[in-house]
């Protein structure tokens, strides 16, 4: 049972609380009109009728406890299905004829019983009798079922429910017996048309559903049944429903319409639907789980599509959708909304995960596109001259010389060092305009030029962000007034170049290239 | 004048599917413009007879500018540069067109106009004014994918953009996809080609060509592992010589709270290894740590000289750490120690630099109420030739999803790379993001800037300026698949 219908049941309570003190005083006010109403003499009137039908008044049985010796004598149709279960009117009229009684008026009971009992006096009666055909007593003691123990024999009421109970063997409290022992007692609550919303919001809520998991599994668990037959579709477990129907399964389960359980139960819109929070299961709160949900959603998708629609994945994944996001329920009428997902950033992505992207990116390339466009990546990987900060801080501009120089990242996966170091440093007259050694830029050394190397092999793009090839050349080069420095390291691969792109050789060499 | 075709004809195409029944579309607009100033340096030279020897031995002019002489007719130096302003504008507009009547065709483009508005040289990137960044068309029908246009593959190999057809089959049953591609290739990640003038603005050499790129990628997932292969290769068609000819291999891996990710890659054309990384990170709800390993190599492609001068590779340990103690204070700190391979230069003119560097950060973000976020962030920096120590600070106030101001400031002090120089930057500004309807943002920033540079001689300078910065966004688009444009910031954890 819902906790809104546990809610429903308490402010029922409320009402009643506000009820019971007006009733009390319109009982006093009646109270003192009667004998008044009495002194005119006019014959008295009472009202009995069939519980819970239509009048508050039930029958008064201990007051006739000494007329009437056997309950059969007016329940006649307990032991004789073809007579009546009632007695008649001038049954009663034979004492109640405003002489010897007060009149009264009694209508015996049209049609079915209210409410949602299976149980039929001669349906119990053959069952006993089947079970135990010496034990007649159990159709003629009456009070066995409908007095308290060790109550009068006509203070009786609606069957005791505790002596069904105790008769069955069953030792749970009344609601709390649970699966297909309810059905013994009650049909489903579909087909008991007889119960109002009021009345089923007054339903006991039993035990089980006040266990912490019930709500995440523990409903599922109890409410199915499997199949009787190899390959049977397994049902609702008869418990459920008799206090609920599919509407309750459909306010949370998005797949209510493609589940063989949830589908046992009918439609009807009489008892109330779940209201109360979705609390998110503890799977969902692990570590990691944004990065291995898809895993699990692979494994059993019916299990997310119990609260997730389609769109719910949507919530983050913009790219292709994965195959378990295709085989999601999409939200629309008829189905219950799904959990409202917001997308919230994964723990991996730390303070510094722009600048750390990049490993991962390139390793688990599906795993960003579920949540990225390929135009969130275009934000800073298509780099533009006006552009604000985004990937770079505030400031980066002025900021990037140590950067750059010390590679804390590569510039060039994302920047065309033409383009953009070079255009940029050459309108900062940062560029070298004439040979080495002329403009004097890099004065911390005296003949940095004549002693570059280490520098430049250490961070050679920083040289290409000012320098040309030719400045360069002019002194590695073996051909065009070059100096013949050898500019290649012991790890050089001359053979593997050449073999490429021996034009790169010839730049420097001419046609002479070394080792043919 | 190729990026323009294409742009005229994804119009074209658009316009010509307008009729078509139960098409779709979205188009997003991005205007910017920034106004700023900058200031470098201007080569001079004088007549040697007229250096002026200081008290230390050096040489000066006689204003006072440090003098580099080499024995010859002339002693040169750099003063500094006039003030420049610049005003670039940069209008981007991205377009996706679909329901075109065939299921799963779509029409993708993205281009920019730029171009500097008023400045007193052109500021870089502004040419060629109109750019296209991507136009493809796409058609996905499972288990394919494929796209004919104007496009840009990400990679381990790094970003390349390229004009021609790609296509991935997705293989579900085995968790792989296979992907390749072919055509013109562009200047990397430019929307120009290589042979463009806008890449060589210091007139080098360049292909005359566009090169041919082929590429091909096949990615695997099982359980918990993805493993990505890739092979790329760049043909010069005047002569048939390789531009590149590269391997990656790149793996991921993520077991309970551990993640892995890590790759190499082998630069086939020169026979040697390139860029390979590991990192490790456990992550639980209240703190992450990073730990991980890298051997940068840099790369250069074969029509340039470059690769030939050896260029040495750094090995570098990182670790990272992020701890959120509470729902509404974050702290970070990463450093990265790293050290040069042996250049092999020997000489004893100027003295051996520095080998290995060292660079750390740390940070908090604090998060009070629904509506106020404060940061800060302070780092150190140290390697051969270059070091820095930066501050940041800003305020963010974002009362509600549309709307949010920020406040900041920053330091940063760096002496210049293998220069005499001490230089401090200095600044203050705010910005403010109005999103006043779910399709329309506006932002500006304004900033108060310093720059000082510090030199015992004339050269020292500084330059203060008002930079301005302006934003416009819209998105369009059909039906209930609209979607509105990003918040304005992150939603908090």
């Amino acid at each position: 049972m819902s906790p809104s219908l546990g809610a429903g049941a308490a402010r029922m309570a409320r009402v009643g609380g506000a009820i019971a003190p007006m009733a009390l005083v319109a009982s006093a006010v009646l109270a003192l009109a009667l004998p008044w109403r009495a002194a005119f003499a006019l014959p008295q009137v009472a009202t009995v009728s069939q519980p819970r039908a239509a009048s508050p008044t039930r029958f008064p049985h201990d007051k006739h406890a000494k007329v009437f010796p056997v309950c059969t004598s007016c329940h006649a149709g307990v032991v004789d299905p073809g007579q009546s279960m009632w007695p008649t009117a001038q049954g009663c009229a034979s004492c109640h004829d405003g002489t010897v009684k007060p009149r009264i008026t009694w209508e015996p009971r049209v049609g079915p019983r209210a409410g949602n009992r299976r149980f039929t006096h001669e349906a119990h009666g053959k069952a006993a009798a089947a079970r135990n055909p010496a034990d007649s007593a159990m159709m003629r003691n009456c009070a066995g079922c409908h007095t308290e123990p060790g109550a009068p024999r006509m203070a009786v009421r609606n069957a005791v429910v505790g002596n069904c109970l105790q008769c069955h063997g069953l030792k749970a409290p009344h609601v709390d017996n649970g699966n297909e022992v309810c059905a013994t007692c009650h049909v489903r609550l579909t087909d008991a048309p007889s119960l109002t919303r009021e009345w089923i919001k007054t339903f006991p809520k039993p035990q089980s559903h006040a266990a912490a998991d019930f709500v995440l599994g523990g409903h599922g668990r109890a409410a199915k049944v499997p199949g009787r037959l190899p390959g049977e579709h397994p049902t609702v477990a008869a418990s459920c429903a008799t206090c609920h129907s599919r509407n309750l399964c459909m306010s949370c389960h998005v797949n209510a319409a493609e589940s063989p359980v949830i589908l046992s139960l009918a439609l009807d819109d009489r008892p109330p639907v779940y209201t109360g929070t979705q609390p998110v299961p503890p799977t969902h709160r692990a570590a990691g789980w944004l990065g291995f949900h898809g895993r699990d959603a692979e494994r059993s998708t019916a299990t997310c599509s119990s609260c997730h629609s389609r769109e719910s994945c949507f919530s983050c994944h913009v790219g292709i959708p994965p195959r378990a996001v295709t085989t999601m329920p999409t939200a629309g009428p008829g189905r219950a909304p799904g959990a409202h997902l917001k997308r919230v950033p994964p723990a991996s992505h730390t303070s510094d995960f722009k600048e750390r992207h990049g490993p991962q990116a390139s390793a688990r390339p599906a795993t960003c596109e579920s949540c990225h466009l390929r135009s969130t990546c275009l934000e800073c990987h298509r780099p533009e001259g006006s552009r604000q900060a985004r990937y770079h801080a505030q400031g980066f501009l002025t900021r990037h010389p140590a950067s750059a120089y010390s590679r804390e990242m590569n510039c060039s996966e994302c920047h065309n060092p033409a383009q953009f170091c070079q255009a940029c440093h050459q309108q900062s007259g940062l560029v070298a305009r004439r040979r080495i050694g002329r403009t004097g830029y890099h004065d911390a050394f005296r003949g940095f030029s004549l002693g570059h190397g280490q520098a430049a092999r250490q961070s050679l793009e920083s040289c290409a962000s000012c320098h040309a090839e030719r400045d360069c050349t002019a002194c590695h080069s073996a051909v065009g007034g070059g100096y013949r420095f050898n500019p290649h390291g012991p790890g050089f691969n001359a053979a593997t170049a050449k073999a490429k792109n021996p034009s790169v050789c010839v730049a420097c060499h001419g046609r002479a290239i070394p080792g043919g | 004048m190729t990026a323009l075709r294409a742009l005229v004809a994804a119009l074209a195409l658009a316009a010509w599917t307008l009729p078509a029944a139960a098409q779709d579309y979205r188009i997003r607009l991005d205007a910017r413009a920034q106004a700023i100033s900058y200031r470098g340096l201007a080569p001079d030279s004088i007549d040697a007879a007229l250096a002026v020897p200081t008290a230390s031995g050096g040489l000066v002019t006689p204003d006072g500018f440090a003098l580099r002489c080499n024995n010859g007719p002339y002693c040169y130096y750099l003063r500094p540069g006039p003030e420049l302003r610049a005003l670039p504008v940069a209008v981007s507009a991205s377009m996706v067109l679909w329901g075109l009547g065939v299921e799963g065709l779509a029409v993708r483009a993205t281009g920019r106009l730029v171009t500097d508005a008023g400045g007193d040289a052109p500021w870089p990137g502004t040419t060629p004014n109109a750019q296209l960044l991507e136009g493809y068309v796409e058609y996905q029908r499972s288990p394919v994918t494929l796209r004919v246009g104007r496009q840009l593959v990400a990679s381990r190999l790094e970003p390349i953009g390229f004009d021609g057809g790609w296509l991935k089959v997705r293989w579900d049953d085995a968790a792989l996809e296979l992907t390749g591609y072919g055509g013109w290739g562009l200047g990397q990640a430019a929307a120009v080609t290589a042979s463009n003038p806008a890449l060589n603005p210091l007139d080098e050499w360049r292909p005359r060509d566009r090169q041919i790129l082929g590429g091909a990628e096949a990615t695997w997932r099982f359980r918990w592992i993805d493993a990505r292969a890739e092979y790329r290769r760049e043909i010069d068609p005047e002569d048939g010589n390789f531009v590149s000819e590269r391997t990656a291999l790149s793996l991921g891996a993520q077991v309970g709270p551990f993640r892995a990710s890590g790759g190499t890659q082998y630069n086939m054309a020169e026979g040697k290894m390139g860029t390979t990384e590991l990192a490790l990170t456990y992550v639980q709800p209240r703190y992450a740590v990073t730990v991980g390993a890298r051997r940068y190599v840099p790369y250069f492609s074969l029509w340039t000289l470059w690769g030939a001068f050896s260029p040495v590779p750094y090995n570098a340990v990182t670790a990272s750490a992020q701890v959120r103690p509470n729902g509404w204070l974050s702290l970070n700190a990463r450093g990265e120690s790293y050290r040069y391979d042996n250049a092999e230069i020997n000489t004893s003119i100027v003295p051996r630099l520095e080998a290995g560097g060292w660079r750390m950060s740390t940070g908090a973000t604090a998060t009070v109420g629904t509506a106020w976020t404060l940061e800060g962030s302070f780092g150190l920096e140290r390697g051969p030739g270059a070091a820095g120590r930066f501050t940041d600070a800003s305020v963010t106030w974002a009362p509600s999803a549309v709307f949010s101001v920020d406040l900041y400031a920053g330091s940063l002090a760096r002496p210049l790379e293998l220069r005499y120089y001490d230089a401090t930057s200095r600044w203050i500004g705010g910005r403010g993001e109005w999103q006043f309807s779910p399709q329309h943002r506006v932002w500006c920033d304004a900033a108060l800037v310093s720059d000082d540079r510090y030199r015992p001689d004339a050269s020292a300078s500084s330059l203060s300026q008002l930079r301005l910065r302006a934003g416009f966004s819209v998105a369009v688009g059909s039906g209930a698949d609209r979607t509105p444009l990003p918040r304005a910031r992150p939603l908090p954890r």
